[in-house]
């Protein structure tokens, strides 16, 4: 068997075909994925246009430099995911590299998410888990209406960083591939698969940011 | 399509471009301009989300079943959040929320 034809599953006639397939797949994927987070994205709508204040007072309370710089290392985490589709494309040796340059990355997202998730339980901001009402009673809003705009806090952010994990998981497989040499410029599907995964991770993130941390300051 | 491999130099104009435009967006949140913040947060967002589509995920040279795709997911994103909305803010006749304004007794909840 020549190499082509070891990669070619044999329902396409091309590789060519085989890689639009397999993108198109992965674009179907991705459109659900747009609607599963919308029905989060639909319920903060709802809750924000009845709870305004609330929303305002939780959004305060939320740390805008560690999730401006959280913002930053992930849009990086895109680039170096970019730079591996464009080495596996080019048959760089540098593949490896960029592709564990975006779980470190990742991790270290995912690090400062734990920051703020454990400032959040210190602070009282976890509803059900540790919550205090007295925080927001000074500031005059609802607490039970506080309680909403953080429990889809952690809902959106707690989605996102599950979205994440398994992100973590499919480049660890492509990093155990890069290093037994899977990957050609004629057959680099699977990278540059995961790479729109990754990237649109980063977009929710991209909506996340200002609708949950910058709503007013 | 596949000849048209995206140079690395586009990849770091595009990442300087979204480093930009998320500095510019968490500075915009402490600035005096009322109700805009969001709206104008979002219009970002959207430039960043589209950089990203374009570029990043190379739908800026061909991809056209890829743009219909999103596009199918977007406009059912906008009957699920518009139909959602419509229904909650036309029936008034079936109960208020319970906000601050008239309960005092969930209040301190």
């Amino acid at each position: 068997l020549s190499t082509k034809q070891a990669y070619l599953a044999h329902q396409f006639d091309d590789l060519e075909q085989q890689r639009q397939v397999g993108l198109l797949g992965m674009w179907t994927f991705l459109a659900t994925e747009i609607l599963f987070f919308g029905g989060l994205f639909a319920a903060y709508t709802v809750y924000r246009s009845e709870f305004f204040a609330a929303f305002v007072a939780g959004s305060k309370d939320l740390d805008v430099n560690l999730g401006t710089i959280n913002t930053l290392v992930l849009i990086f985490s895109s680039l170096t995911m970019a730079l591996a589709v464009n080495a596996a494309q080019t048959g760089k040796r540098s593949l490896t590299s960029f592709l564990v340059a975006t779980i470190v990355l990742g991790a270290v997202f995912l690090g400062i998410k734990a920051v703020e998730w454990h400032h959040d339980y210190v602070e009282g901001m976890i509803p059900g888990i540790a919550w205090d009402p007295e925080r927001w009673q000074a500031e005059g809003v609802a607490p039970r209406e506080v309680k909403i705009f953080f429990l889809l806090y952690f809902c959106m952010t707690g989605l996102h960083a599950l979205h994440m994990l398994v992100g973590f998981g499919l480049l660890g497989y492509l990093v155990f591939g890069a290093r037994r040499r899977w990957f050609t410029p004629e057959y680099y599907n699977p990278v540059e698969i995961v790479g729109l995964y990754w990237h649109f991770v980063d977009i929710v993130w991209i909506f996340l940011f200002p609708l949950l941390y910058l709503i007013r300051h | 399509m596949q000849s048209s491999i995206p140079t690395v130099r586009s990849y770091f104009i595009v990442f300087g471009c979204l480093v930009l435009l998320t500095l510019l967006t968490s500075g915009i949140a402490f600035a005096p301009i009322g109700n805009l913040h969001t709206p104008i947060g979002l219009i970002i967002a959207v430039t960043k989300a589209f950089l990203v589509v374009c570029f990043f995920m190379h739908l800026v040279h061909g991809g056209k079943v890829s743009w219909v795709m999103i596009g199918a997911a977007l406009f059912m994103l906008f009957v699920m959040i518009y139909l959602t909305l419509a229904d909650y803010r036309t029936r008034p006749a079936m109960g208020k929320w319970e906000t601050a304004q008239n309960t005092n007794k969930t209040l301190n909840e």
